[in-house]
C-alpha cells in the first residue's frame, strides 16, 4: 500500500528519472566495462601521449601513463560502485539485526549495543580508516569493504533501534504476541517491515556517502593502489597536474560527482515519497 | 542535573573504550615502528631491545595504555620515536587546525541558517529551488574536488584569496580553506534549517502569532526560527569535532601545516605516539561536544528535559 504510493509518487518527479538513468549506465559500465572501453584497463598505454588533452581517437585525452583516458574513467566504476553496495549492504544488515536486538529486548544487551556503537562513531573516519589501511599495505577492495563497514555501520544502527523502540509497542505487536508469535517472528515479519523505511532511506543515501569516503582514501593515497583502477587514484593522479591539465581533474571528478550525486538525489526522492509531511 | 550526570556517566566509558580501541589499532596491528624507523638500514638487536624497553613496547598492551592515560592525566602525549614530546610536536598545529575549524563553522553557521531560512520562507519559489539544487551538489562534490575547484577559480584566476599558506594569518588565508572546509556542512545546516522551518511554519502556534497581527519578520524570526533550530544545534555541536578531523584533506590542498598533515604523515612513518595523541584529544573534542549539545538541547526544548530525567 505505502510501497505502491510511493511508487505513484516518485513516478511523477523529473529527478527521480534522471538519477535512476545515471545510476544505470554507471551499473553497466561496472558490471560490463568492456561494452564502454576501448581499452582494457591499464592497456595500450603510450608515455610519449601522457597527460594529452582530449583529441580525436580519444575524447577524454590521456593519463599519466599516456592511457586512455575514457577507457581509463570506465574502468574505474566498478570500484566505486562494488564498494559503495558492499559496504552499504553489510552495513544494512549490522544494523538491522543489533537494532532489533538492542530495541526489541531494552535492558543490558541494549545498554551494551548503544555504547559498543558510540565508541565506534567517536572515531573519526579519515584517520581511523589510514591507521587500519597503512597496517596493512597489500589491501585490495574487499579489505577496504571491510574498513569501511567497521567505521560505517553506526548510523544505521542508531536509526534503527530508535524506530524499533518506536514501533514494539503498538497494538499490532501485542496482539501478534497474544497469538503466540514467537520473539523472532515478532520481530521480522512484525517489527521489522514497520521500521525499516527510514532506515532504508538513509542506506540509500549511505551508497553515495561510502563512494564519496572511498574516493577519499584513494586521494590520499592509502586506499586502492595501482594497478587498481578507480576515480579516486586518478584524482590522487591529477592533484599534482590539474592546474596546467584539467581534463585530468575534471572527467573522474564529474563521474564521481554524478554517481554520488544520482544515490543521494535518490534517497531524497524515496524520503519524500515515503514520507508526505517533507514535501 | 541528574540527567546531565546520567550523561556524563555514559560519556566516561565511551572515552575509555574508544580511546582503547584506537591505542589498540595503532600498536597491534602490524608493522614495527623501531624497525619503520631506521627505514631499510638493519638495527642491531641490542638498539631494538633498549628501544622497546624505553617505549614499554614489550609490555601487555592493557598495562601500556594505562600507562598512557596516566600520562594523559598530567597533560602528556607520550613522546615520538625520535624522542621529542608529542605534545611539543602538535604545539604550534593545534592553533592552525582550529582557526580552520572555527572559520569552517561561522560559515556554516550563519551561510547555512540564512540559506535554510530564505528557502523555507520561499518555498517552492527560484531561491529553495536554487538552494535544494546547490546544496545537493555541495554533498555529493568530493571536498577534494570541490577544494581544487575553488583553489583554481577563486584564487588562482580570480585572485580573490591567498592559495595556500597561512601568511596572510587569520582571517585572510583562512577564508578560502574554510569555507570549502566547510562546505558539506553548510549544506546540510541550510537544508536541515529548511525542512525544520518549513514545518515549524505549519503549526497552530505560528498560525496564531499571525493571527494576533505581528508582523512577518517577527513571526519567522521569533517564534517559528528559535523553535527549527534545535536539529540545528545538534548538527552544529557534533560538526564541530567532525571539522577537526576532517581538516586532513583541507589543510592538505591549501597547505595549511595543522594536526591534519602532521597526524596523516604521522600515521605513514608509523609514529604511533603522535596518531594515537591527536586521535585521543579529537575524540575528547567529539564527546564534550556531544555533551554539551545534549544538555543545549534540554535547554532549548523543556519537553525533552522533562520526558528524559
Amino acid at each position: 500500500m505505502l510501497a505502491r504510493d510511493a511508487w505513484r509518487e516518485m513516478r511523477g518527479r523529473v529527478v527521480f528519472w534522471l538519477s535512476a538513468l545515471v545510476l544505470a549506465v554507471a551499473v553497466a559500465m561496472a558490471a560490463v566495462p568492456g561494452v564502454f572501453a576501448v581499452m582494457g584497463p591499464n592497456d595500450g598505454c603510450d608515455l610519449r601521449m601522457s597527460k594529452k588533452g582530449p583529441a580525436s581517437g580519444a575524447a577524454f585525452g590521456y593519463d599519466l601513463q599516456g592511457c586512455d583516458y575514457w577507457s581509463q574513467i570506465v574502468h574505474g566504476t566498478r570500484a566505486s560502485i562494488m564498494i559503495g553496495i558492499a559496504v552499504t549492504v553489510a552495513a544494512l544488515a549490522i544494523a538491522i539485526v543489533l537494532g532489533l536486538l538492542g530495541g526489541f529486548y531494552g535492558g543490558l544487551l541494549d545498554a551494551l549495543i548503544s555504547r559498543v556503537t558510540d565508541v565506534f562513531f567517536g572515531i573519526p573516519f579519515v584517520l581511523g580508516a589510514t591507521v587500519v589501511l597503512v597496517a596493512f599495505p597489500d589491501h585490495g577492495i574487499w579489505a577496504m569493504t571491510l574498513v569501511l563497514v567497521l567505521l560505517g555501520w553506526t548510523t544505521m544502527t542508531r536509526l534503527m533501534r530508535g524506530q524499533v523502540i518506536a514501533v514494539r509497542n503498538m497494538d499490532f505487536v501485542e496482539a501478534a504476541r497474544m497469538l503466540g508469535a514467537s520473539d523472532r517472528r515478532i520481530m521480522f515479519r512484525h517489527i521489522l517491515p514497520n521500521a525499516i523505511a527510514p532506515v532504508f532511506v538513509v542506506a540509500m543515501l549511505n551508497v553515495g556517502n561510502v563512494i564519496a569516503g572511498e574516493a577519499t582514501l584513494d586521494y590520499l593515497g592509502v586506499g586502492l593502489q595501482y594497478p587498481d583502477v578507480s576515480w579516486g587514484l586518478q584524482l590522487n593522479v591529477a592533484q599534482s597536474f590539474f592546474a596546467e591539465y584539467p581534463h585530468l581533474l575534471m572527467f573522474p571528478a564529474l563521474f564521481l560527482t554524478a554517481t554520488v550525486l544520482s544515490f543521494l538525489t535518490l534517497g531524497d526522492v524515496v524520503r519524500d515519497a515515503l514520507d508526505p509531511r517533507l514535501r | 542535573m541528574r540527567y546531565a550526570a546520567h550523561r556524563l556517566a555514559q560519556a566516561v566509558p565511551v572515552f575509555f573504550a574508544t580511546t582503547f580501541v584506537i591505542y589498540a589499532m595503532v600498536f597491534v596491528l602490524p608493522g614495527d615502528p623501531i624497525l619503520a624507523l631506521a627505514g631499510d638500514k638493519p638495527v642491531p638487536d641490542q638498539v631494538l631491545d633498549v628501544m622497546r624497553e624505553h617505549y614499554h613496547l614489550g609490555d601487555p598492551l592493557l598495562v601500556q595504555y594505562g600507562r598512557y592515560m596516566l600520562g594523559l592525566l598530567h597533560g602528556d602525549l607520550g613522546e615520538t620515536f625520535t624522542g621529542q614530546p608529542v605534545s611539543e610536536l602538535l604545539q604550534d598545529r593545534w592553533g592552525v587546525t582550529a582557526q580552520l575549524a572555527t572559520t569552517a563553522w561561522i560559515f556554516e553557521l550563519a551561510v547555512g541558517v540564512g540559506l535554510g531560512v530564505v528557502a523555507a520562507v520561499r518555498r517552492g519559489g527560484v531561491a529553495d529551488t536554487a538552494v535544494l539544487a546547490g546544496t545537493t551538489f555541495v554533498i555529493a562534490a568530493p571536498v577534494f574536488v570541490v577544494g581544487y575547484t575553488a583553489q583554481i577559480v577563486l584564487g588562482l584566476n580570480l585572485g580573490l584569496f591567498p592559495t595556500a599558506g597561512t601568511d596572510e594569518g587569520w582571517p585572510g588565508s583562512y577564508l578560502l580553506p574554510g569555507m570549502v572546509l566547510g562546505s558539506f556542512g553548510l549544506a546540510y545546516v541550510a537544508r536541515l534549517t529548511r525542512t525544520s522551518l518549513v514545518e515549524n511554519l505549519r503549526s497552530d502556534y505560528v498560525r496564531t502569532a499571525t493571527a494576533k497581527g505581528l508582523r512577518r519578520r517577527r513571526v519567522v524570526g521569533l517564534h517559528a526560527l528559535r523553535n527549527s533550530l534545535i536539529p540545528v544545534v545538534t548538527f552544529l555541536g557534533v560538526d564541530f569535532g567532525n571539522l577537526m578531523a576532517g581538516a586532513v584533506v583541507t589543510e592538505g590542498i591549501f597547505n595549511l601545516p595543522g594536526i591534519g598533515q602532521q597526524v596523516f604523515q604521522s600515521i605513514q612513518l608509523q609514529e604511533g605516539p603522535v596518531v594515537v595523541g591527536v586521535t585521543t584529544v579529537l575524540v575528547m573534542i567529539f564527546i564534550v561536544a556531544n555533551l554539551a549539545v545534549d544538555l543545549l538541547y534540554g535547554l532549548l526544548d523543556p519537553r525533552i528535559r522533562r520526558a528524559r530525567a
